[in-house]
């Protein structure tokens, strides 16, 4: 008699074993079919199944927590049928509530009529579409997470206009990051709520200061993403400056952050009167701005993220500012030793691959101010210098992600250029971010490990040895687990620094450069007892307190969410009430209808 | 957001989870009347409903533990309530403060002698074969009397590692066990495979002698954790390790420590119990049980 | 919630929706056509759905027009019926020019019967023939004596019948005639057993007492109480005179008549007036009685569309899972979706017509020629699939959906206009 043998893997499934049984018994029973083995994918379990000639290739992808279902039939429809009662069989068992019979919404108005409370649309439709719905969500009454890039000056001024006469915040365009309530918008991390806010116009800014703070046991009450062009002449720091009125008046907020790439001096001056004003003390972390000015009082300039959360964290505690930069432990200095004497004379070369944007752009600033020439994607010095200068590679930015996904999400993006790292005879260290958090990868450190160890063994092949340096951005209850990742890349033999800054530190140590301390920082901290304001008087117009963020701020965000499944997912995952719109382009991509509909509104 | 009060936990889920730490971890998967919590340090926890703990790390919820499996999807969070200001924003937050706590530790009783042992392994043998005969791993008792006559590939291949052990002569030592663990570890049908619950029977009576514990740090604890980690699910593996430590699940605490209470003969009643746990789950592990003392005897 | 003031065109449709919902159809008479309708001329024929010329008339539209010719006299036979019209004697236009509906071929000549409704709070009027039943009828094209002989009988006897039963009651009340059908598991367009008897009962005490003989009516109970069908032609009048209040007005966005002629599907924008806009008519999907399959099918024909328009049929399915499991669209949970899918592309809710399945949401009111270009959400509409040569009748029941073009063409006419 013929027989035909199928198999089919749930993946992470589990059903209790009366139920497994009780499938086992089902399919067995099914015309045509001669044997059913239903059984995890264990190795031991594989190897039974094996010998008794029910694994095929497909069921040897299952592991040990997946759930192998292997049927044995006359004939390959009796196979399929018996694979597919099975398959129907798992429905999802969980999560899908009272509203699992019903279609997601196509549209914002429908969704609101789902969820007519909502306070806040998250949205990551493309550009060209985001601007239309932001603009509908705000003449709704919503605040606006617009995660979506590729939105122009011209847009991106309408919408906060619009948003500040509704008394709304809109966070974005290019906001990638935002925890409001204790709830991660986009690619944010777990955060313990404490007294602490952040205002960024960076998302891996963000990120890392906050999982710094976390680190030192210390929470967050809001940290607000304004989008990457916020702090742009011609926006004028517009979210920034509202958000920061914002938390001036909350009162879980003691201590204030601002965070972004260097503002226009107009921007900066203004930011650091208005936070002057707010009679809170604030640390304004302008990453890689050289000249930092005095400023008043209870404001404290910084020049890194690093610093930014050292400031944040003392003012917190209310114990005494540090005085002195920070600096490599001794042990940290030692391994940086043991590591250089691994080198090859000919290795003197640092490559920089990061995921995060705003680490990257620190980093840059840092090693040029360390070892002098330094090329990077960032801007524009790349060139083909890659075998005679150090280089800082942004693996996010878009020349890196056309028609691929961010690093942060898929690890294979980095193994390239890892791996050409490891080729190029100059190369002695190796710098890496490693971004947990909600949104990013499962297991960034196993990725990065294992392509750390192919590196290493290119270059061993070569005669030559390899110094991988990693700083993990992470808070400990993030969902990747900060303390297993960390343990990962120890395990594989890369050294690993407390933050971004403190990587630069190490790498430079590595390659035998003393780091001079940033001479910005120091006059910072010296003057900020002078209380003598220097910043030009500059006329602007005010930006107030959106009405309606106070209320965000208490109840906490009740969504809609357009664009990107598993925001909506990680929304879901905390309790808050989302609705998931189930977005398609208007008039089906016909822009020329998209715009008469445009003007009918 | 919902609120559910804990009514009962063990000692060992207990201990994981200190009064001030807020975060527990995020729901793992959900079926029938059981949701797995994965913490962040790699620990499963199993919430159920009212009754006997099924789960050495068990919670019992004073709530429909099946239509709060329906409204969490995998990946929920779930968090402690704690006496602080801010409460951080998760679909579940589980109120452990008053819940009553269960010692499903077993430890090392006085009066097994081999003696005791050879007549616990005897008795309970007997009444697996007389009561579950054909269920799990119980034809391999009868093929270890008898012979192997007709056994399921999961029994022929469990029979070709402990067949030996029982014929030969040797005392059983810790590499006896690590041999056993490899060769039985992720074997057979079952959310948690036979082998496994084989391995906690097992294991009970290691504890119950004395011949277990052996610290965290021995380099036995590490293979042992490497084994189960490799060979099986991490639904199972949490099972075995926790087993490792002396934890187990009610029914089979309640079983055991009836077996040791020597004057008495109210074994039988517990043994019923736990034979309708899972499909074979609690016979295989009974079988583990009556081995065990064979072994030791 | 909305936080800025409504646009022109959003008030315009806030009002013809005010007008629908607060319009009160009443049955009160059922005369011959010419009666009503005077600008209906001798030699003038109404079909249903978008304009169309003879020669692209789809087979049972013709057979019913050819059918149509002879009834009123005006040819003896087949033979001179096709002559009669071949030779343009004859004036054809859409029931809808005259405020009149049909099903399927849906053809009105000056003698036929029609029910009248009467909007009570607007004061307009529309019509619709009497369902002739099952078999072998003129609205499948079916022209031989038998199909004039049973119009013949309505017209002669079940008309008179009604018309004075009609009186005695001074008119029935159909929204809240509907609303309970709704409840009883109707949609008013494949399912209207809930309706049929309701009106059945309304009736019977009245026709008892004036019909004087108990044959015939016994032969006018049996005809009202056989056809579980009756109710839609009434549904289709009341759903007509509903949706006629919002005509004309300027600036609205919302389609006023869904309609089909077997060749051509059409719609009418509400600001645009009388204008259609036509593709050509889909095929329907569902399921064929026995013998029967897709390659028999007619295009969908018909002025039934009428309910959908106003929010009844397809619309409505999640108060009838019954009707979804009869056109092979699922149960429950699949009636349930097409409700919520329609509920994206309509402006309100009706607050008569209440969904008891659906925490008593009102039925999705007033389709906006916008949301349906944006969304690409067309209408869905229950039908019944005729077979496409002339009076074989009914094959099958199902889905199917108004093209996008037409609402496409709408929008942009309306542009034109506006912009």
């Amino acid at each position: 008699m013929q027989t035909h043998v199928r198999c089919l893997v749930l993946f992470s499934t589990y059903r209790d074993s009366v139920w497994l049984m009780h499938l086992s018994h089902t399919l067995e029973s099914l015309p045509g079919v001669q044997r059913v083995a239903v059984m995890m994918g264990t190795p031991h379990n594989k190897a039974l199944l094996q010998q008794a000639g029910l694994l095929t290739p497909e069921g040897e992808a299952g592991g040990a927590n997946d759930l192998l279902v292997c049927v044995q039939a006359e004939t390959p429809v009796a196979a399929a049928e018996a694979l597919r009662q099975a398959a129907d069989r798992m429905t999802p068992q969980q999560g899908r509530g009272a509203a699992a019979s019903a279609a997601a919404p196509r549209t914002l108005e429908t969704a609101l009529r789902r969820l007519p409370d909502a306070n806040l649309a998250c949205i990551s439709v493309p550009g060209a579409y985001a601007v239309h719905e932001a603009r509908k969500a705000l003449q709704q009454g919503l605040h606006v997470f617009l995660f979506s890039a590729h939105v122009d000056l011209a847009a991106e001024v309408s919408l906060k206009n619009l948003a500040a006469q509704q008394g709304l915040l809109v966070m974005g365009p290019d906001c990638g990051t935002a925890v409001l309530n204790g709830v991660p918008l986009g690619f944010a991390n777990q955060l313990p709520r404490g007294p602490v806010g952040l205002i960024a116009a960076s998302g891996t800014g963000l990120q890392q200061v906050s999982c710094l703070l976390a680190g030192q046991g210390i929470g967050v009450s809001q940290a607000i993403g304004v989008g990457g062009r916020d702090v742009h002449e011609r926006i004028g720091g517009h979210s920034m400056r509202a958000a920061l009125q914002a938390l001036a008046q909350d009162a879980d907020t003691r201590v204030l952050v601002l965070i972004s790439k260097p503002p226009a001096a107009s921007v900066a001056a203004q930011l650091a009167r208005e936070a002057a004003q707010t009679g809170k003390p604030c640390v304004l972390a302008f990453v890689g701005e050289t000249a930092l000015a005095a400023v008043s009082q209870g404001v404290h300039p910084v020049a890194t993220l690093e610093e930014a959360a050292r400031l944040a964290g003392a003012l917190a505690r209310g114990t005494p500012l540090p005085m002195e930069p920070a600096a490599l432990t001794a042990s940290h200095a030692a391994a940086a030793q043991a590591a250089r004497t691994a080198l090859q004379p000919g290795q003197r070369l640092l490559h920089a691959l990061y995921c995060g944007g705003t680490l990257a752009h620190e980093a840059l600033g840092l090693l040029r101010r360390a070892l002098g020439s330094v090329v990077s994607n960032l801007d524009g010095t790349l060139g083909t210098a890659h075998a005679t200068a150090h280089v800082v590679l942004d693996l996010g930015a878009e020349e890196f992600t056309q028609g691929r996904p961010h690093p942060m999400i898929d690890p294979s993006a980095r193994r390239q250029s890892l791996l050409e790292a490891a080729g190029t005879p100059e190369v002695a260290v190796v710098l890496a971010d490693v971004m947990l958090g909600w949104g990013a990868h499962a297991d960034p450190a196993g990725a990065l490990a294992a392509a750390w160890q192919e590196a290493q063994a290119v270059a061993r092949a070569a005669g030559r040895a390899l110094v991988g340096i990693v700083h993990v951005c992470g808070a400990p209850d993030d969902p990747q687990g900060f303390v297993q990742q960390c343990q990962i890349l120890r395990e594989h033999g890369l050294l690993l620094a407390d933050s971004n800054a403190q990587a630069v530190r190490l790498a430079t140590a590595v390659l035998g450069v003393h780091a001079p301390d940033s001479p910005a920082q120091r006059l910072a901290v010296g003057n900020a007892a002078t209380g003598a304001a220097v910043l030009p008087q500059e006329q602007s117009l005010s930006v107030s307190l959106p009405a309606r963020l106070p209320e965000l701020f208490m109840t906490g965000p009740r969504v809609v969410n357009l664009g990107l499944e598993l925001f909506a997912t990680q929304l879901a995952a905390h309790g808050v009430p989302v609705v998931h719109v189930d977005w398609r382009p208007p008039a089906g991509g016909d822009t020329r209808l998209a715009s008469l509909l445009e003007r009918l509104r | 957001m919902l609120t559910v009060q804990v009514s009962r936990w063990s000692q060992a889920a207990a201990s994981l989870l200190p009064p001030q730490q807020e975060m527990i971890g995020r729901v793992h998967s959900c079926y029938a009347r059981i949701i797995n919590v994965h913490t962040p340090s790699g620990r499963l926890l199993t919430l159920q409903g009212e009754g006997m703990l099924q789960a050495p790390l068990g919670l019992a919820l004073a709530t429909d533990v099946a239509a709060l499996g329906t409204r969490l999807p995998v990946g929920a969070l779930v968090v402690q309530a704690i006496p602080t200001a801010r409460r951080s924003p998760a679909a579940l937050r589980l109120r452990c403060a008053d819940a009553l706590v269960w010692d499903g530790q077993v430890v090392a009783q006085p009066g097994l002698t081999p003696s005791v042992l050879a007549r616990l392994a005897h008795g309970l043998a007997a009444w697996l074969c007389c009561h579950t005969p054909r269920r799990g791993l119980t034809p391999l008792l009868l093929a270890l009397e008898h012979g192997p006559l007709v056994l399921s590939a999961t029994n022929a291949a469990a029979y070709a590692v402990l067949a030996p052990l029982c014929t030969g002569r040797q005392a059983f030592g810790v590499p006896t066990l690590l041999t056993l663990v490899k060769a039985l570890v992720g074997l057979g049908e079952g959310l948690t495979p036979s082998g496994d619950d084989f391995l906690v029977g097992l294991l009970a009576v290691l504890h119950v002698t004395g011949f277990l514990p052996c610290s965290a740090a021995s380099p036995v604890h590490a293979q042992f954790c490497q084994c189960i980690r490799l060979g099986t699910s991490q639904l199972s593996g949490e099972f075995l390790r926790c087993a490792f430590e002396g934890h187990f699940a009610e029914p089979l605490v309640m079983l055991v420590r009836a077996l040791c209470a020597l004057e008495t003969d109210a074994w039988p009643a517990h043994a019923a119990t736990l034979a309708t746990v899972g499909h074979s789950s609690g016979v295989d592990a009974m079988v583990g049980i009556a081995l065990g003392c064979r072994l030791l005897a | 919630m909305s936080l800025t003031s409504p646009t022109p065109i959003d008030t315009a449709n806030e009002q013809a929706l005010q007008r629908i919902y607060t319009a009160r159809p009443y049955l009160v008479a059922v005369r011959p056509a010419r009666e009503f309708l005077p600008q209906l001329g001798a030699d003038t024929i109404l079909h249903a759905g978008p304009p169309v010329a003879w020669e692209a008339m789809c087979g049972p539209m013709q057979g019913a027009i050819l059918g149509a010719v002879q009834y009123e006299g005006w040819a003896a036979d087949l033979q001179s019926a096709q002559a009669f019209v071949e030779s343009g004697r004859i004036r054809l236009q859409p029931c809808h020019s005259l405020s009149a509906v049909g099903p399927m071929t849906g053809v009105i000549t000056p003698s036929m019967p029609l029910m009248v409704v009467e909007n009570r709070e607007h004061g307009n009027r529309a019509y619709c023939t009497l369902n002739e039943g099952l078999g072998k009828v003129l609205r499948f094209g079916a022209n031989d004596a038998s199909v004039l002989e049973r119009l013949r009988w309505l017209q002669q006897t079940v008309a008179p019948a009604l018309h004075t039963a009609l009186q005695r009651l001074g008119g029935i009340d159909l929204r809240v005639m509907m609303a309970q059908a709704l409840s009883m598991g109707d949609e008013m367009h494949q399912r209207n057993v809930a309706g049929t008897a309701l009106l059945g009962q309304a009736l019977l005490p009245h026709l008892v007492r004036t019909v004087p003989a108990p044959e015939p009516l016994g032969a006018i109970a049996e005809y009202l109480t056989g056809n579980a069908q009756f109710f839609l032609n009434v549904a289709m009048a009341a759903a007509k005179v509903i949706m006629d209040t919002a005509v004309g007005l300027s600036g609205c966005t919302l389609v006023t008549a869904m309609a089909r002629n077997g060749t051509e599907f059409g719609i009418r924008l509400s600001a645009l007036g009388e204008r259609w806009f036509t593709a050509p008519a889909p095929m329907p999907q569902g399921l064929y009685f026995p013998g029967f399959s897709a390659s028999d099918a007619n295009p969908d024909m018909g002025d039934s569309a009428i309910v959908e328009t106003l929010g009844l049929g397809a619309f409505a399915m999640s108060a009838s899972p019954a009707v979804a499991q009869f056109l092979g669209v699922g149960g429950w949970a699949e009636a349930r979706r097409y409700t919520e899918e329609m509920l994206e592309i309509t402006a309100g809710r009706h607050p008569h017509l209440l969904l008891l399945t659906f925490d008593d949401l009102g039925v999705p009111c007033g389709i906006d020629v916008r949301k349906v270009v944006e969304t690409a959400i067309v209408p869905w509409i229950n039908t019944g699939i005729a077979h496409r040569q002339a009076g074989i009748g009914q094959i099958g029941a199902g889905v199917v959906q108004a093209p996008l073009e037409c609402f496409v063409q709408a929008l942009d006419a309306f542009a034109t206009a506006y912009l």
